[in-house]
């Protein structure tokens, strides 16, 4: 297994570096049918897809693809290949375009940029009255 | 293409840690952005069939822009090459300028206009001309205080405002239809297409800054002649309610109200006495207030529906006088239609006719019609673009919205628009 994102080695605590304003249950759906751009402080840069049924595929610099699943868990946004995870801290949105600075469960830091998330669910307005506005 | 990426994606929820997956779609509130009436119009549907259907490379597929969101992408690149690199440096105001003139003001003109001198010559008329017809201003080589304003908003105010409507034709599909209809609530208009061409137009009356026409994408499925107008809940309570206590039940009887005590099918028909009007203009008492065909029906000859929340539909009127104004947000949120017949006659072939009186006869289209009501208050024009007036307030709210939600200063990020 190559250099992908931390080491995918221990299941654990994380923390979230960047602070949220506004913590909450995450649930991941922002993530899905999109990619995230890792950066490690070492330089090393993957990209992880994220896509509908818990699959994910990590992209590192030169191009190697990784099969992995991605999964949310105890507030904790989780990657995995075969028989190793890795996990890092998770209760606030990704933001596009956005860099969030989090820790992982293997004492990994790096910063996550989102390129694109879908939007928050939107509260629909109340139901109207049948009948016509006029 | 982040643009596109962060404005429609399906809404997903991860029901349990086991990924289990529901989904709906993005619903927009109908003011900052669309609501979908119906799911196939939003403009990742197919990206959310991928979804739902597990398929990995599929769900990462974007939709592929509408021929109106590629005719702003061009529009705007092209805005951008003329006037977004110009200096910004902001000008007196002052007495009208024109050609011959020179001073301080006139090196202040050609400096904004990338060019030198202090003397108002044939090349910076050139310039305020072309300015002018970018920008759908009065045309003309002279720089008056309406033409100084515009230029002391900045390119970035223009640009912001582009982008904003380019957002809004983002929010229709790839694939408009073979047929379609477009309401610009902003401009009070109407635009039937066939085949992404432009078949016909007419003015229309929408809502009022306080009753606002909502953003909305449906299906038209059925037209009815001789309509009912059923009149909703907050309309009686707020409007007519007070109008039947001062005109007393001359006023029900001459505007044709039939009066019922509910929305349901075991509903009482009730009198005028039979009704505490008071408790119906508090709100603690509901009352359904139908108008029958006829002249002075609220809905006119014909109604066009696609059942929506919003009880907002396409409609004939009797008051055509109105259709002369060039405001024309005077309704109670329905567009009211000013060639209902035209528009009848486009979506079943012919004009639909009837020879009973029989009131509310329903003719189903044989193919349903997409209608988009939305709001652009900049257009793309020949030589540039048309700004119009923000009648609902509706830029300054979808312009925090993205900035907030999405992508902060993501409007000022010129990069956006390569």
């Amino acid at each position: 297994m190559k250099y992908i994102l931390g080491s995918l080695t221990v299941i654990g605590a994380s923390i979230l570096a960047a602070n949220p304003a506004y913590a909450q249950a995450q649930n991941g759906q922002e993530l899905i049918g999109n990619t995230v751009d890792v950066q490690f402080a070492s330089g090393v840069r993957n990209i992880v897809a994220f896509g509908p049924s818990g699959q994910a595929r990590i992209t590192s610099a030169d191009g190697t693809l990784s099969n992995a699943s991605w999964f949310v868990r105890d507030n904790q946004l989780c990657l995995q290949t075969g028989s190793v995870s890795e996990c890092w801290g998770y209760n606030q949105r990704f933001v596009a375009g956005r860099s969030f600075t989090m820790e992982s469960s293997c004492n990994m830091t790096s910063q996550w940029t989102a390129r694109s998330v879908n939007p928050a669910p939107v509260a629909p307005p109340p139901p109207a009255e049948q009948g016509e506005r006029g | 293409m982040i643009y596109r990426n962060f404005i429609f994606k399906t809404i997903l929820i991860l029901c349990s840690i086991n990924l289990q997956i529901g989904a709906s779609y993005a619903q927009g509130d109908g003011d900052t952005q669309m609501h979908y009436v119906d799911a196939q119009l939003h403009p990742d549907a197919a990206k959310h069939d991928a979804i739902i259907a597990g398929n990995f490379d599929a769900s990462f597929q974007e939709a592929e822009p509408n021929f109106i969101e590629k005719s702003y992408d061009i529009a705007l690149r092209k805005y951008q090459l003329s006037w977004g690199a110009l200096p910004q440096n902001i000008i007196s105001e002052g007495a009208p300028l024109s050609l011959g003139d020179r001073g301080d003001r006139v090196s202040a003109l050609n400096q904004r206009f990338g060019l030198e001198g202090r003397v108002f010559d044939r090349a910076l008329a050139k310039k305020i001309t072309q300015y002018r017809r970018a920008h759908s201003l009065q045309a003309g080589a002279f720089a008056d205080n309406i033409l100084i304003e515009s230029l002391n908003r900045g390119s970035q105010y223009y640009v912001r405002k582009i982008s904003l409507n380019k957002y809004r034709a983002a929010e229709l599909p790839s694939d408009l239809g073979e047929k379609f209809i477009l309401v610009d609530a902003a401009n009070q208009m109407l635009y039937m297409y066939e085949d992404d061409q432009l078949k016909a137009q007419m003015r229309v009356i929408v809502g009022t800054a306080d009753d606002p026409t909502p953003m909305l994408a449906g299906y038209m499925r059925f037209s009815v002649l001789n309509p009912y107008w059923n009149v909703p809940s907050d309309l009686v309570r707020d409007r007519y309610a007070q109008r039947a206590i001062d005109g007393g039940e001359n006023y029900i009887k001459t505007r044709g109200f039939d009066l019922f005590s509910g929305w349901g099918e075991d509903a009482q028909r009730l009198s005028y006495d039979d009704v505490n009007w008071n408790a119906v203009k508090s709100g603690e008492q509901k009352l359904r207030f139908r108008q029958r065909p006829g002249p002075g029906n609220g809905m006119g000859d014909i109604k066009f529906m696609f059942p929506n929340r919003f009880g907002v539909y396409l409609h004939d009127t009797h008051n055509e006088e109105s259709f002369a104004l060039d405001k024309r947000a005077i309704s109670a949120g329905c567009v009211r239609l000013e060639k209902p017949w035209l528009l009848a006659q486009w979506l079943h072939g012919e004009r639909p006719k009837t020879d009973s009186n029989d009131p509310e006869q329903i003719i189903n289209l044989e193919t349903k019609v997409p209608v988009y009501i939305s709001y652009f208050t900049a257009v793309p024009i020949a030589e540039g673009f048309s700004f119009r007036e923000d009648i609902y307030g509706r830029d300054v709210r979808l312009s925090s919205l993205l900035e907030a939600v999405f992508l902060p200063n993501a409007l000022q990020d010129s990069t956006l628009y390569p």
